[in-house]
C-alpha cells in the first residue's frame, strides 16, 4: 500500500515536470508585454522549463518547441488578484472572506499562508479567468465575541494558481494593519489610540530586535501581543518587509504617511478611498496604493470622497497602483480583477496602465517582479490568450499557463454546466 | 442589502397561533351596497378598515415638462425586436411616440444626431436595496432593510432616505425605474416598493404610480437562522410558510364575511396578513429569495397548495437546474452573472450561463443588482452572462440580454405594459450610450425619464446633487472624457 503511494506520487512528480519542462512556443500573438519590449503586434514568445526564455517578433523557434498559433490574439501576463481572500475558504461566507486570527494573543505573527487550501474551487475559477497569482491577505478584523481587539491582522502571502502542488510562492510579503474607522475602533475608540499604540509597538520591536532577552513578558500583556507578533514586526522596523495598511480617510492616510515617517517603516496603502486627495504626498513619499477602484461613493463616513477618478489621479501624480476587491462587495469580482480594472479605464487611466495595475505592479508593490508580472525572458511563464481585449466583458481567456504549464480551462462552475445544459439545449 | 449576511436573530415569524380573526385584502366598496343592514352600521374609525383608504401613502411623482425630441442615426436595442441600425426614437409627451428606420421629422421636434451611438430603454432593477439600506450606513438609522423580527407587515417605503446619493449614481449609469426590497432575514420580509429614479425629497414623490406591490419573502440560509426564534430548519421554514398562508387564508375569509354580514364590528387589521393575502389573490405580486433549486421546487408546490402564484424567485443560483420547469410555471429568475459563486454554502452552486439558460428554455431572466456597485453596472452584468451563454453555445444574443436589464425586470415588478422597452406608446425612459451598452468602456451620455432629460453626462455640474453630499463631500466631477481605445487596437 505504502508502496503504491510512493509510486503515484512520483507519478505524479514526474507528470508535473515533464509539463514544466516542455518547451512552448507562441507565435503570432498580439503580445502586451508589460514589460521592457513593449508591445509586439505579431510576436513570439518561448517557454522552457516553466520560464520565458525569449520574446520577440523574430524568433528562432526550436525545433522541439511545441507550437500554440495565436492567430493575432492578444496575450498578456498571467493576471494577479490583490488584497484577495482566494483560495482561503471554500465557501467565503459572510462579509470579508477571508482567514484571521480571532486569538486576541496572535495578530502581526498570524501567518495566512497555512490557510491556503489548493483544492479550493476558487482557484480554477479564478484560473480560468486568467489570475494566475494573488496577494492573499488575512481578514484583520476576525474577532472571536467579547475578546480584545488586535491592532494587526497578520502577514499577507503570494500564492500561484496552478493546477496541483503547493501554492505558496512567498508567505510573510507583508504585515496587514487596518488603520481605518473600523481599525481605530478596535484599537480602542479612535485614531488616537491607534497611533499611539502603533508607536509603541514599533519601540517594543526594535527593543526586542536589539535585545531579545529585554523583553518584559508584563509589556506583552499590556500591547495584546505575542513572540510571534514581535518576530513578525522585527522585518518591518528593520525595512525588510512592508506594512499594509487599510485606511480610507484622507486625514488616517496622512497619518499614516507621518507613521512610515517617523517610524522608518515602508508602507502599501490598501483601499484608500480619499488617497486622491493626497496624491502629491504619497508619491513624494514613494508609496503604493492598492485601490479600492469599485468605491464611488460613502460606504461609510471615512469614504465621503470616493471617486472612480482616485486611479487615474494617483497615476498621473507617479503613484504605483493595484487594484483589490471592493470592501463593499468582496466576494464580487475576486476571480475577474480584469473588470476592475476595464471600468478603472473608463475613468481616466489609460486600458494599458489598467492592465498593469493587474498585472506588473502587483509584482513590484509585493517585491515579485523579478518572477512574474510580465512576460520577459528570465521570468516565470505565467501567460493568457485572449479572445479579445481582455478588459472586456465580451471576452474570454482561451489558454492559461502558469509556470509553463498550460492549464486546463476546467472549474467546478462548467462542470456544472456542463452537466446540465442537455436540459435546455 | 448584504443579503447574504443574516443580520439578527429574531422571533418566529407566524406559529399559526397569531390572533387572526381578520381578513385582508382592499375590498371593493361597491359590495357594501348589496343589503343595507336594519341599523345604521357603527362607523369605523380611520385606518381600521383598508378598503377606505387603499392607497394610504400615494404616489405623488408628475414627469417634469419636456419637448418633444427626436433622436436620429443611432443604433437601437429596443428590448422588444432585432437591433435598429441608423434608427430614429421620438419622444413626445414624455411617451414613445415612433421609433423606426424612417421616422418624419415633427418640427416642433429637438434633433439629436446619435452618430451611430446606441440607444436603449432605461435600466429596470428589480431587486436593490438603496435608499432603505443607505450609503454612508450611518446616514440613515442604521442603514439595514431588516425590520426583524417578525417584519411581514413591513412597506419599505417608510425606510426609503431620498437623499441616499446612490439614486444619483444609479441614474447616471442609465438606471430610470428601480424595485427596492426589504428582507432577507425573514420567511414573510414586507412589502417591496418601485420608483422612478428622479430625485425628490420623499418617497413619494418618487413612488412609480400603479406599480404593483410585491411581498419579499426568503427561503434557504438567511431567514432559516440558527438564533431564538428562527424556524432552525428549512423544513421549519416551510412549516412558517404553510401557517401564515393558513391564517392569510382565514383572514381574508373573516374579512369578506363581515363585508358580507354589512354589520357588527370589522375584523382586527393586521398589516402583515393583509400583504400576504394580497398576494394570495394576486394584487401583490410574490418575490422569493431564494438560491438552490430543492428550495425552488418546494417554493412551487407550496404555491399550489395555497394557490398563489410566484412572480420570480431572486439571487436563484440554481436555477440552471431547472429552467424548463421554471419556464413552465411562469416564473421569472433575477439573477447576476454568476462569478463569485461560494460567497456562502447555499451559493456554492452558481454558473455563469444562469440567465442564458432560463432564456434557453423560454422562461423570463432579469439581471438584479442587490447591491450599491453592481447597481452601477448592470449593462456589464448583463454582457458577462450573455458572454457565458454564448460561449457555451446557447446562442445568446445582445436583443436578449438587453432585455435582461429592460423588458425582463418590468414584467417582474408589474409595469412592463408601461416601461422596460422602446415601443410606441410606453413612457420615454431612454438611455443614449456613448459605445455599445455591453462594452466595460462604455457610459450612458444622456437618460431621459417620461421624456425629461435627467441626466447629461456632458454636463454634469447640472445633475441633481443630494443634499447629503451638497458641502460635504469633495468628489471630483468626471470629466466627460471619450471611451478609451481599447486594448489590442493601435496604440
Amino acid at each position: 500500500m505504502i508502496r503504491c503511494l510512493v509510486l503515484a506520487a512520483a507519478l505524479a512528480t514526474a507528470a508535473t515536470s515533464a509539463a514544466a519542462a516542455e518547451t512552448v512556443a507562441i507565435v503570432n500573438a498580439r503580445v502586451l508585454s508589460m514589460g521592457p519590449v513593449g508591445d509586439l503586434p505579431s510576436g513570439a514568445v518561448l517557454v522552457r522549463d516553466g520560464k520565458i526564455v525569449g520574446i520577440g517578433e523574430r524568433l528562432a523557434i526550436p525545433r522541439e518547441a511545441r507550437v500554440i498559433d495565436a492567430k493575432g490574439q492578444i496575450l498578456t501576463p498571467g493576471l494577479t488578484a490583490t488584497v484577495s481572500p482566494i483560495g482561503l475558504n471554500d465557501t467565503i461566507g459572510s462579509g470579508y472572506g477571508g482567514r484571521g486570527s480571532n486569538n486576541p494573543r496572535l495578530s502581526a505573527g498570524f501567518d495566512v499562508s497555512y490557510d491556503v487550501n489548493p483544492t479550493s474551487p476558487q482557484i480554477p475559477e479564478a484560473r480560468i479567468e486568467g489570475v494566475t497569482r494573488a496577494i492573499i491577505t488575512p481578514n484583520p478584523q476576525s474577532r472571536a465575541p467579547n475578546t480584545p481587539a488586535r491592532l494587526f491582522g497578520g502577514q499577507a502571502a503570494v500564492i500561484q494558481l496552478g493546477e496541483g502542488g503547493d501554492l505558496t510562492v512567498k508567505p510573510r510579503v507583508a504585515v496587514y494593519l487596518d488603520a481605518g474607522e473600523q481599525g481605530a475602533s478596535a484599537a480602542g475608540g479612535s485614531r488616537g489610540a491607534l497611533l499611539t499604540l502603533l508607536k509603541q509597538a514599533f519601540a517594543d520591536t526594535r527593543a526586542y530586535a536589539r535585545n531579545p532577552a529585554s523583553l518584559d513578558p508584563a509589556r506583552l500583556d499590556e500591547m495584546s501581543l505575542s513572540r510571534a507578533d514581535l518576530d513578525a514586526l522585527v522585518p518591518v522596523v528593520q525595512r525588510r518587509e512592508p506594512l499594509l495598511v487599510e485606511v480610507n480617510r484622507a486625514s488616517d492616510i496622512r497619518n499614516v504617511l507621518a507613521l512610515a515617517r517617523d517610524e522608518k517603516v515602508r508602507v502599501i496603502l490598501s483601499g484608500a478611498a480619499e488617497a486622491w486627495m493626497l496624491a502629491p504626498e504619497i508619491a513624494a513619499a514613494k508609496i503604493p496604493v492598492v485601490i479600492d477602484a469599485e468605491e464611488n461613493q460613502a460606504f461609510q463616513f471615512e469614504s465621503l470622497n470616493a471617486t472612480y477618478e482616485n486611479a487615474a489621479i494617483l497615476h498621473d501624480a507617479g503613484v504605483l497602483v493595484a487594484f483589490k476587491p471592493s470592501v463593499a462587495r468582496i466576494v464580487f469580482l475576486i476571480r475577474t480583477p480584469r473588470f476592475i480594472a476595464g471600468r478603472a479605464a473608463r475613468y481616466g487611466l489609460s486600458p494599458y496602465e489598467a492592465l498593469a495595475a493587474i498585472t506588473i505592479n502587483p509584482a513590484r508593490i509585493f517585491g515579485l517582479a523579478d518572477t512574474f508580472g510580465s512576460i520577459e525572458a528570465g521570468k516565470d511563464a505565467d501567460l493568457v490568450l485572449w479572445s479579445g481585449d481582455p478588459l472586456e466583458t465580451t471576452s474570454v481567456a482561451r489558454m492559461v499557463m502558469i509556470r509553463g504549464v498550460e492549464q486546463p480551462l476546467t472549474a467546478r462552475n462548467r462542470a456544472l454546466r456542463d452537466r446540465y445544459i442537455g436540459t435546455v439545449k | 442589502m448584504t443579503t447574504w449576511v443574516r443580520r439578527r436573530t429574531g422571533l418566529a415569524l407566524l406559529t399559526g397561533a397569531l390572533a387572526l380573526a381578520a381578513c385582508a385584502t382592499p375590498p371593493k366598496p361597491a359590495a357594501n351596497a348589496a343589503a343595507p343592514p336594519a341599523a345604521a352600521p357603527k362607523p369605523i374609525r380611520a385606518g381600521l378598515d383598508p378598503a377606505t383608504r387603499p392607497d394610504p401613502f400615494p404616489s405623488t411623482y408628475k414627469p417634469a415638462p419636456a419637448g418633444p425630441v427626436l433622436f436620429v442615426n443611432a443604433t437601437i436595442l429596443t428590448a422588444a425586436g432585432p437591433r435598429i441600425d441608423g434608427g430614429s426614437l421620438l419622444i413626445r409627451d414624455g411617451r414613445i411616440a415612433a421609433v423606426g428606420k424612417d421616422i418624419a421629422h415633427p418640427a416642433d421636434a429637438k434633433v439629436i444626431d446619435a452618430g451611430g451611438r446606441w440607444l436603449t430603454p432605461g435600466i429596470v432593477d428589480p431587486h436593490a436595496h438603496i435608499g432603505a439600506g443607505s450609503s454612508p450606513t450611518a446616514a440613515n438609522g442604521d442603514g439595514s432593510n431588516e425590520s426583524g423580527p417578525n417584519p411581514g407587515g413591513v412597506w419599505i417605503e417608510h425606510s426609503v432616505w431620498t437623499q441616499d446619493p446612490m439614486f444619483e449614481r444609479a441614474r447616471q449609469a442609465g438606471v430610470t425605474t428601480v424595485q427596492i426590497l426589504p428582507g432577507s432575514s425573514n420567511l414573510f420580509n414586507g412589502r417591496t416598493v418601485t420608483l422612478k429614479n428622479v430625485p425628490a425629497t420623499a418617497p413619494q414623490g418618487m413612488k412609480f404610480p400603479g406599480a404593483p406591490y410585491g411581498l419579499k419573502m426568503a427561503c434557504g440560509e438567511n431567514p432559516t437562522g440558527g438564533g431564538a426564534g428562527k424556524p432552525g430548519t428549512r423544513a421549519g421554514g416551510m412549516m412558517g410558510y404553510r401557517n401564515t398562508f393558513i391564517a392569510a387564508q382565514a383572514y381574508a375569509q373573516s374579512w369578506a364575511d363581515w363585508r358580507k354580514r354589512g354589520a357588527g364590528d370589522p375584523p382586527r387589521r393586521d398589516l402583515m396578513l393583509e400583504t400576504v393575502a394580497g398576494a394570495l389573490n394576486g394584487d401583490i405580486k410574490v418575490h422569493i429569495h431564494c438560491y438552490r433549486a430543492d428550495e425552488m421546487v418546494q417554493m412551487i408546490d407550496l404555491s399550489h397548495e395555497f394557490g398563489f402564484r410566484i412572480a420570480a424567485f431572486h439571487h436563484a443560483l440554481e436555477a440552471f437546474k431547472i429552467a424548463p420547469l421554471l419556464a413552465r410555471e411562469k416564473i421569472a429568475v433575477v439573477t447576476w452573472a454568476g462569478d463569485w459563486s461560494g460567497y456562502k454554502m447555499e451559493a456554492y452552486d452558481s454558473i455563469m450561463e444562469n440567465a442564458a439558460f432560463v432564456e434557453k428554455a423560454g422562461g423570463v431572466a432579469t439581471m438584479h443588482s442587490d447591491n450599491v456597485m453592481l447597481m452601477q453596472h448592470l449593462n456589464q452584468e448583463a454582457a458577462r452572462a450573455m458572454t457565458a451563454g454564448r460561449e457555451a453555445g446557447l446562442g445568446t444574443t445582445p436583443e436578449q440580454a438587453i432585455a435582461w436589464v429592460t423588458l425582463n425586470p418590468a414584467k417582474v415588478i408589474g409595469v412592463a405594459d408601461r416601461v422596460g422597452s422602446l415601443e410606441v406608446g410606453k413612457m420615454a425612459d431612454v438611455v443614449l450610450w456613448d459605445g455599445d451598452p455591453f462594452s466595460v468602456y462604455s457610459l450612458p451620455d444622456l437618460v431621459f425619464i417620461d421624456g425629461a432629460l435627467i441626466y447629461d453626462r456632458a454636463a454634469p455640474g447640472r445633475a441633481p446633487q443630494s443634499d447629503f453630499e451638497l458641502g460635504n463631500a469633495r468628489r471630483p466631477v468626471s470629466p466627460a472624457r471619450p471611451a478609451p481605445r481599447g486594448l489590442g487596437a493601435p496604440r
